[in-house]
């Protein structure tokens, strides 16, 4: 009997082309929540690296537009209001190699509260949230502390977290709410610190206890005391790596067994009616699949390498568990 | 999910408060509209009540479909399908050739309905407190409609249980529920204590067999007799309002658990039945031989129903574990099992 080159039993997964492009981030937040100021002055901060980690852009136009970015918010020159959507191709990267690819989705403000008729970004933020990968809220924290119309924006906000997170459909999903003009407000006063998070509470005491909601409730400040700028992105990155890795320990486990299938059936008469008919042998689909178990496993190591040092540096922060 | 209830008894004001308060979170129970339009949609009517005190306006013909998600934690338990009819709708002939579309789509829906929210009025339950609980009200006079209503309820039930289908959950919502002790002149618990005890002159078909009620009252604000407009802002005091949901969940669990239960005793026999086909395959000085086929597929069949036994097992205790947290929610509200208060 010949054998064609799909033997049943063990999957052979191979990781989704959308995690070979990287992981997909969406930015929430309302107008003037600091979304488009951070995301400069993160890129600005991070480009430079932090502990061996860094990131690159993927369009070299994005870095010229970041850095210039972030030039002029640090003399004092705060971006507008995002008018449209935007997304950035970004590379993480450890000790100057390229180590995970993430798309970064910032939002205008107002297209959280805009129907999906209203206009097309609406729509596209209400998909782009069904298929992300990691959640990063930014919530004004003065607007907050100030009036009870900012609570209701809190309440939009966490309809569309637990949107997005039933159709994560239990993959690991780093959540972080990014608390921004943290210098505004007294950070250090208890008080305060309840009250930012109260509109929160329910969605944080949910991801405490879930297994696969990462969360994550972060000070930032972009003013003139630049606070945990990189704390976010790194944040949401290392249960990203943690998620690749995991994705692609499946994949080799999946063609080691595939492997291990294929070698089972090996027999004499397999190898020659194989050779004599011109197609795969079990034994040639055993060895190929030995050969891809490896490759994958090639690309798995330094996931692991990177993802580790990168929970240490988090650690040191106090920012992972 | 269905809503039955007269004009104005208050359903949409009950289904926008109780959205307002479950999308914000209320204990780590958590609801959200499937549709962020609809989001929307819900929090603009309820900031109207809440900032402006105008109260929604009549439905139209046309029934408003919601679907929500209803969570605890981040964990989804129920996807809940509601559908918001005018009050006329549940009252209205619909015998007639020009009788409107609306009142033939209520009763095929309430007869599909896993649970029923029959909305009265605080102030006809007050009144008819204040004039002494009677039961056998009359159909012609009473503003409730409970006649009219327990009518399609009957039915619901009796398909139900000609089906085999697990019973149906039925909640007495009564809105506006700062009017019972207003108008009787109780306090708020003992007027639900007496709504409680008479609560078969008032819904006879509440304590029929086969039927579990909560009798649950619940309020937007202490608005007192307001207009059927608009009501005071300030005087905005939710109460109860995701009882009836919570109870609704909590007896879907609870027919999933004696299901799960039964399924489980079936499973049992199932393999005790084949434990013993195997010994009498096995059996004499030659059983096994030439039965090689018939052992191998008897044991087989034993491995999966011990293994579905197992699942079933683990889906029973999870329920229950869930069941646990939903009554704690529902402490002091009455809860009637086939007519007896539980």
């Amino acid at each position: 009997m010949s054998a064609t080159d799909s033997p049943a039993g063990h999957g052979t997964t191979t990781p989704s082309t959308a995690s070979k492009r990287g992981m997909d981030i969406v930015m929430l937040g309302h107008t003037a929540a600091g979304k488009t100021t951070y995301v400069s002055l993160m890129y600005d901060a991070m480009r430079t690296g932090i502990e061996g980690f860094s990131l690159r852009a993927g369009d070299p136009g994005d870095h010229d537009t970041l850095v210039a970015a972030a030039k002029r918010i640090r003399k004092g020159h705060y971006p507008p209001p995002t008018s449209q959507r935007a997304v950035f191709d970004f590379v993480l990267q450890h000790d100057g190699r390229d180590v995970l690819p993430f798309r970064w989705r910032d939002y205008r403000g107002g297209a959280l509260t805009q129907r999906s008729v209203d206009s097309p970004d609406v729509k596209q933020l209400h998909q782009d949230l069904t298929q992300a990968q990691g959640i990063v809220v930014f919530v004004d924290s003065q607007r907050l502390l100030a009036g009870a119309g900012a609570v209701k924006e809190m309440r939009r906000i966490t309809v569309h977290v637990q949107r997005a997170l039933d159709a994560r459909d239990g993959l690991v999903t780093p959540l972080v709410i990014a608390f921004t003009k943290c210098d505004l407000v007294d950070i250090d006063d208890e008080a305060v610190q309840l009250r930012l998070s109260e509109p929160f509470q329910q969605v944080a005491a949910g991801a405490a206890a879930s297994e696969t909601v990462c969360f994550a409730a972060v000070p930032v400040s972009c003013g003139s005391r630049e606070l945990n700028i990189a704390v976010p992105v790194l944040f949401s990155l290392l249960y990203a790596l943690a998620g690749r890795a995991l994705e692609l320990q499946r994949s080799v486990e999946g063609k080691l067994g595939a492997a291990q299938d294929a070698a089972n059936r090996i027999t004499l008469g397999n190898s020659l009616s194989a050779w004599w008919n011109g197609t795969s042998s079990w034994a040639e689909i055993s060895a190929r699949r030995r050969r891809e178990a490896l490759a994958e496993y090639a690309l798995l190591e330094p996931l692991l390498g990177s993802g580790q040092r990168l929970e240490e540096l988090l650690r040191g922060y106090g920012w992972a568990a | 999910m269905t809503m039955l209830g007269v004009s104005g008894s208050g359903k949409t004001t009950f289904l926008h408060g109780m959205y307002a308060t479950l999308s914000s979170g209320i204990n780590g129970y958590y609801l959200y509209a499937t549709d962020p339009d609809v989001d929307l949609d819900l929090a603009e009517a309820w900031e109207e009540l809440s900032l402006e005190g105008t109260l929604p306006k009549p439905n139209a013909e046309v029934p408003t479909p919601y679907e929500f998600v209803f969570k605890y934690g981040v964990m989804s338990l129920v996807e809940i399908d509601c559908v918001d009819f005018r009050g006329g709708a549940g009252t209205g002939r619909g015998d007639k050739p020009d009788a409107p579309a609306d009142i033939a789509q209520l009763r095929s829906r309430v007869e599909a309905s896993d649970s029923i929210f029959l909305v009265l009025d605080g102030q006809y339950v007050a009144n008819w407190i204040r004039n002494g609980h009677p039961g056998n009200l009359n159909r012609a006079g009473e503003r409730m409609g409970i006649a009219h209503f327990a009518r399609d309820i009957n039915l619901t039930v009796e398909a139900r249980r000609l089906k085999d289908e697990p019973t149906l959950s039925l909640v007495v919502l009564v809105t506006k529920s700062d009017l019972l002790a207003r108008i009787t002149g109780l306090s708020s618990r003992e007027a639900l204590a007496t709504v409680a005890e008479h609560l078969r002159n008032l819904v006879p078909v509440a304590m029929d067999e086969g039927v579990t009620t909560l009798l649950c009252p619940v309020q937007i604000g202490d608005f007192g007799e307001a207009s059927s407009q608009s009501v005071d802002p300030g005087q905005v005091n939710p109460k109860n309002l995701h009882s009836p949901i919570i109870f609704a969940l909590l007896h879907y669990l609870s027919e999933g658990i004696s299901r799960h239960e039964q399924e489980i005793k079936r499973l049992d026999q199932q393999i005790d039945a084949q434990d013993e086909h195997l010994a009498s395959l096995r059996s004499g000085l030659f059983g096994g031989f030439f039965k090689g086929d018939q052992v191998r597929g008897t044991r087989a069949q034993i491995m999966a129903d011990k293994e579905l036994r197992r699942f079933t097992q683990e889906q029973v205790e999870e329920n229950r574990r869930r069941a646990a947290l939903l009554s704690r929610e529902l402490r002091d509200i009455p809860l009637f099992r086939n007519g007896e208060l539980q």
